[in-house]
């Protein structure tokens, strides 16, 4: 390993490795600021660029930008309630609320301080249980990620808002949805009326439509000549101090993104839904989750920053990319002649160690122009409701069709953006339409998998350690709020009992 | 002349865009008879989706059992909705706010689509921002100019030039 470290610093003692850095953080915290445009795609850009460039240049160039736009999804989140990427949305819930409060200065600091703690704490996971990660990220077969997926939508109850059933209709719409395109084991047509719906619908529009296109319409509701007010940003050292009372959530939320990030397919969106569930539960006041709560923020920034070093471990260890960023990355590095896998630690000891060491000295420099650019972002929230609502709705609408290159898209985020604003009226969230839409396909998908490779035996779920264990802790997370209520009802009419004979008691 | 009194007319309909509100319950009985609409669409739809492939659960199962789901959870929030709303009000409403300048917006996100498959990104675009300004109360004409100036250059110049997507 020293040897490993020792080759990775020498490779930054060349002025061309420092320039990639900057300039990969610097592209990606561009890239992930714009809506629509998520990292795989920066990447993927960025790749012709790369071609006459060394390879280690070229692979620090690409995991700084990837690293970047991880965190500068953020900035829209909260600034528009635009996610820039798919893993902003949890941010949003609150990072929007705080900044309709004038709290954006706060929530911006906050989101790129608690990014670094997780990508570098991550990063040392990664340095040290890279290949023992990749095990057990291996041991996952169908019947694994269909109860992972179990166990996210079980979190349902923590993104519903005060009603369940609104909350259930709402993910069940979202899973109709992800059953419209081709079918995932037969490959059969379901309910694709338009060739553009042979994917299904695309994400990132429906994304884009339920978020960001339904606020403009409620932004639309209100004079236009309003101003958020801004309240005051403490200074570059006490900015520091804000993270002080998020210690646990961010260790809890890094270890969260940093384990569904080694699992192949997981994702940063999951990591972020499943550390904003818990650190709801851990919270002191869950009632104001989604209401502009800091530890909201924190707990989905942390995670969806944690995931992607977590993304690293199985692409290095075993040449296998979880995710579509490290699938570009990987074939940024064929190109330059390079196989991730067992033998890059030994035959190309540069190129990973050089990644770890990219990570961590690129992240002070994404940390200055995050904290920096957040005094300068916040002024965007002085600028008069009129304005923003038309930039934000033409951003969406270019963002969403730069994504695909489709106007097809351009249509499907405007009939979410109409459905979501629809449906935010009678109270039902799109939240838990989100989480549906990303955890849907993989569902359906690995259920029917895994009933194929068992013959219908559906005990597979309860046979393999951890599907049992997934689904056991879905059915406690299902059940827990219901068994609450029961509780809290019979309490109270214990309690209403006791008043009516000490009443009659005191009568007598 | 004429064209003079219908942008008076529509500038005064416009800023006397009062609020319109209704009754939850209400709103609940309509969103759930579209979604029970939806999930019997899909239900029936499904039964024409080829079930044959490999192993007792096919291609139809899945959608027309969450077809299903969703059928039972709709018919349930229009039912506690018409419930709610036979029994007399329950002070919660539903508030849409100049409700004309939302259905303007409606109107002009659903425009952009196939004015763009038509004539293009930049005068849609143009066009689209410019109407969308003065609907959100931007009504001076050299700012609203500008706005619109500098976000087709930034489509140019990020978009186009930088990141290399063709924009039609």
């Amino acid at each position: 390993m020293i040897d490993g470290f020792l080759a990775g610093l020498s490779a930054f003692s060349s002025w061309q490795v420092i320039a990639g850095l900057f300039g990969g953080v610097v592209i990606g915290y561009i890239v992930g600021a714009l809506p629509g445009l998520s990292a795989g795609v920066g990447m993927a850009l960025l790749i012709p660029f790369t071609f006459g460039l060394d390879p280690v240049v070229s692979v620090v160039m690409l995991v700084t930008l990837y690293m970047a736009s991880e965190y500068s999804g953020a900035i829209p989140a909260i600034l528009m309630n635009t996610p820039g990427e798919p893993s902003s949305a949890i941010t949003a819930l609150d990072g929007y609320p705080m900044r309709e409060r004038g709290e954006a200065g706060e929530a911006l600091t906050l989101s790129i301080l608690s990014s670094a703690v997780g990508s570098v704490i991550s990063t040392v996971l990664l340095i040290f249980s890279v290949l023992w990660m990749t095990k057990i990220a291996l041991a996952f077969g169908p019947a694994e990620y269909f109860a992972l997926a179990v166990l996210g939508l079980s979190l349902i109850s923590t993104l519903a808002g005060h009603s369940v059933l609104r909350g259930f209709i709402a993910l069940l719409f979202g899973l109709l949805l992800t059953t419209v395109g081709t079918d995932p084991v037969d490959g059969v047509m379901r309910y694709v009326f338009n060739d553009g719906l042979l994917g299904g619908f695309p994400f990132i529009a429906a994304l884009i439509g339920l978020f960001a296109l339904s606020e403009v319409l409620r932004m639309l509701e209100t004079p236009g000549n309003r101003t958020t007010p801004l309240k005051a940003l403490p200074g570059l050292s006490a900015q520091i101090g804000l993270l002080k009372p998020h210690t646990g959530n961010m260790l809890r939320s890094t270890f969260i993104g940093y384990i569904l990030g080694v699992i192949p397919g997981a994702g940063a969106t999951i990591a972020s839904i499943t550390a904003y569930s818990v650190q709801k539960r851990f919270s002191k006041s869950p009632q104001t989750f989604g209401k502009g709560n800091p530890e909201g923020v924190v707990a989905a920034e942390t995670a969806n920053n944690a995931c992607m070093p977590g993304a690293l471990a199985p692409m290095l260890a075993l040449g296998i990319p979880g995710k579509a960023s490290t699938a570009v990355l990987v074939g940024a590095l064929a190109i330059q002649g390079v196989r991730p896998g067992p033998l890059i630690f030994t035959q190309h000891p540069e190129i990973p160690y050089s990644i770890y060491i990219a990570l961590l000295v690129g992240m002070p420099f994404m940390v200055m122009l995050g904290l920096f650019g957040s005094r300068m972002w916040v002024r965007l929230t002085t600028i008069p409701a009129s304005v923003v609502t038309a930039i934000v709705a033409a951003t969406c609408l270019l963002g969403t069709y730069s994504e695909s290159n489709e106007i097809f898209a351009v249509g499907v985020a405007v009939g979410f953006g109409i459905v979501g604003y629809l449906l935010a009226k009678v109270e039902i969230e799109p939240a838990p339409i989100v989480l549906a839409l990303v955890l849907g396909y993989m569902m359906e998908s690995n259920f029917r998998r895994s009933l194929v490779m068992s013959g219908d035996d559906m005990t597979v779920f309860l046979r393999e350690p951890i599907s049992a264990i997934c689904l056991g802790l879905a059915a406690i997370i299902f059940v827990a709020p219901l068994v609450q209520t029961l509780l809290g009802r019979r309490r109270r009419r214990a309690a209403a009992g006791e008043t009516s004979v000490l009443s009659e008691e005191a009568s007598r | 002349m004429a064209t003079q009194h219908e942008e008076s007319a529509l500038d005064h309909a416009v800023e006397e865009d009062e609020d319109f509100a209704f009754r939850l319950e209400l709103g609940d009985v309509l969103v759930g008879a579209a979604l029970l609409a939806l999930s019997i669409t899909f239900w029936v739809l499904g039964a024409q989706i080829d079930d044959g492939g490999e192993g007792s659960i096919g291609a139809a199962t899945f959608p027309r059992g969450i077809a299903l789901l969703l059928g039972i959870g709709a018919l349930v929030l229009f039912a506690n909705g018409l419930r709610q709303l036979v029994a007399g009000p329950s002070g919660h409403w539903v508030t849409i706010g100049r409700p004309l300048r939302v259905l303007m917006g409606i109107a002009l996100m659903l425009a952009f689509a196939p004015a763009m498959r038509a004539v293009g990104y930049y005068p849609t675009m143009a066009v689209y921002l410019a109407a969308t300004l003065w609907v959100a109360d931007c009504r001076r004409p050299l700012l609203i100019l500008a706005y619109v100036a500098g976000f087709l250059l930034f489509s140019k110049l990020v978009f186009e030039m930088l990141l290399s997507i063709p924009l039609p």
